[in-house]
């Protein structure tokens, strides 16, 4: 047994046995032709010195540039939204078809369109769309029986349908909501003439694209359709009881799968080719009852006068401040991932 | 921290650190040829990075990874070439083989003996071992060195004196853990 000390010893006497390293001179000889301009301490002449991390320096530094041109040019091609706010209020026209891209706040009215999932699928005849919207209205509490009849003869006249029906026509809690189901190729005209029903509050539509899930029941009841005409035939042939009853076994259960498949296909189209409209009805007093109170209104007003100021800045200042900002932006993000770059770089490399 | 072009800084570096980096390396690879590469790689590495050299205490690690991973990448195209060459494992090739009675009787010196050993050890214990009892780095500098846990660190060093005492070329030598080495093991 011996100690660490010792065993120490040991090595090192068999590394002194090692015969003198001479061949240091080639090492300043290779670094003496490395050396040609002097030293400079920024991060950039440092990834100089060396190809591969230069290389991957500027292929760093030319996707982040790359990204921000992208951002920049998508920006400018579809106008900012807080630019779209700056608008003065505008009147919602009754009646007037509703086109819809953006979110926005006019008026104290609400309109969303979420088109996330099927912007471009809405353009391909191919893509199977679900469409949903949401329309809150206030009526006077005179008129909410007639509100309800014309929002059932609008469901009616676009060849739909009224799904659900829950409104109090009396009492304190007046109002409720009308579910519309009307034909995709409706939809908007079915919004346009809910929406002419009250006053407008709240508008969202939904597009959503099922292309792929679609495709993906098809496939599925293709493949157990098979499975079952393959499990029909081991049948025919089936020897004995107990063969039988297991094959029978297994196309009960496949037939099972496709009736839960199939069920789930005819849901699915039925609300690509209908699409359901819900409309929500309010009296007067219920949004008089919930309105804000004054410190609440006065903190909106503030935020308002805010955004307002930004936007108008913005839209003084125009191109310029944009393009200062994303200059500057720029350049804060060449340097500090060429820092970062450089840093990974010189780990790896050394 | 060596911040100059000046190549009399690269001198002072080679004088300080060049032999003990040489037989590091020696004791790594065993291959002189591939030690020459190797330690002249690390170097280069040292004077193309010498910005980023850390100054006191870290320097020494520092020094030692750049020799280890100069020394790795020497194996590994040696692994390439020796593929090409005939399925034989690259560092077998850098390690003689085991000598026969008759060239254990000629191998008297006892530090033949135990470079021979410590280069049939497997590479991944060999670098440790060589940085603790040679280099004399921490466990913890050895982590940084070969970039693994302070606890991998032990272990290997323990299963790298573990085969040493096993071996029959050292069986001579008692070189069975310490009492401290033993504790450890428990």
């Amino acid at each position: 047994m011996i100690t660490d000390g010792e065993f120490s010893a040991l090595i090192a006497e068999a590394a002194e046995t090692i015969p003198e390293p001479t061949a240091a001179d080639a090492i300043l000889a290779a670094a003496r032709d490395e050396i040609d301009p002097p030293s400079v301490a920024s991060p950039i002449a440092k990834v100089r010195r060396h190809p591969r991390g230069f290389a991957i320096s500027a292929l760093g530094a030319a996707a982040v540039l790359a990204i921000l041109i992208t951002v920049a040019v998508s920006s400018s091609s579809s106008p900012p939204g807080i630019a779209r706010r700056a608008l003065p209020p505008l009147a919602l026209g009754r009646g007037a078809a509703p086109a819809f891209d953006e979110t926005q706040t006019m008026a104290g009215v609400t309109k969303v369109k979420d088109t996330s999932s099927a912007s471009s699928a809405a353009s391909a005849g191919s893509q199977k769309i679900i469409t949903t919207g949401t329309l809150s209205l206030v009526v006077h509490e005179s008129a909410l029986g007639h509100v309800v009849a014309e929002l059932q003869a609008i469901a009616t006249s676009l060849g739909g349908y009224v799904s659900t029906s829950n409104v109090a026509l009396a009492g304190s809690s007046r109002g409720g909501t009308v579910v519309l189901g009307v034909p995709a190729g409706e939809f908007q005209k079915a919004v346009s003439e809910a929406e002419s029903l009250g006053t407008l509050k709240h508008l969202s539509t939904s597009a959503t694209d099922v292309t792929g899930q679609v495709a993906d029941l098809s496939a599925q009841v293709s493949a157990l359709e098979a499975a079952r005409t393959q499990l029909e035939a081991l049948f025919a042939r089936a020897g004995t009881i107990q063969a039988l009853l297991s094959v029978q076994n297994e196309i009960t259960s496949v037939q099972s799968q496709i009736q839960q498949l199939q069920a789930q296909q005819r849901v699915l189209a039925n609300e690509i080719s209908f699409s359901s409209l819900t409309v929500a009805l309010a009296m007067p007093s219920a949004t008089h009852g919930s309105a804000p109170g004054r410190f609440s209104k006065a903190w909106h007003q503030a935020v308002s006068h805010v955004e307002g100021g930004l936007a108008t800045l913005l839209a003084d200042s125009g191109i310029v401040l944009f393009s200062v900002v994303l200059l500057v932006l720029i350049g804060l993000l060449v340097l500090f991932g060429g820092r970062l770059l450089w840093s990974f770089v010189r780990r790896r490399l050394v | 921290m060596v911040t100059d072009t000046n190549p009399g800084e690269l001198e002072e570096l080679l004088q300080q650190w060049y032999a003990p980096a040489y037989r590091t390396a020696a004791l790594l690879l065993g291959d002189a040829a591939k030690v020459d590469d190797a330690v002249q790689e690390a170097f280069l590495r040292l004077w193309r990075f010498r910005d980023a050299l850390p100054e006191g205490d870290g320097l020494r690690p520092w020094i030692y990874r750049v020799v280890v991973n100069a020394c790795y990448s020497s194996a590994r195209t040696e692994t390439r070439h020796a593929g090409r060459r005939a399925p034989q494992d690259a560092l077998d090739a850098v390690v003689s083989s085991d000598p026969t009675p008759d060239e254990l009787a000629d191998q008297r010196d006892r530090a033949s003996l135990v470079r021979q050993a410590i280069l049939s050890l497997p590479a991944g214990l060999r670098a440790p071992l060589v940085l603790r009892y040679y280099a004399g780095l921490s466990e913890k500098e050895i982590a940084t060195a070969i970039r693994r846990r302070p606890g991998t660190v032990k272990s290997r060093l323990h299963e790298a004196r573990r085969l040493l005492a096993n071996d029959p070329r050292l069986a001579h030598l008692g070189l069975g853990l310490s009492s401290s080495g033993q504790e450890e093991a428990k």
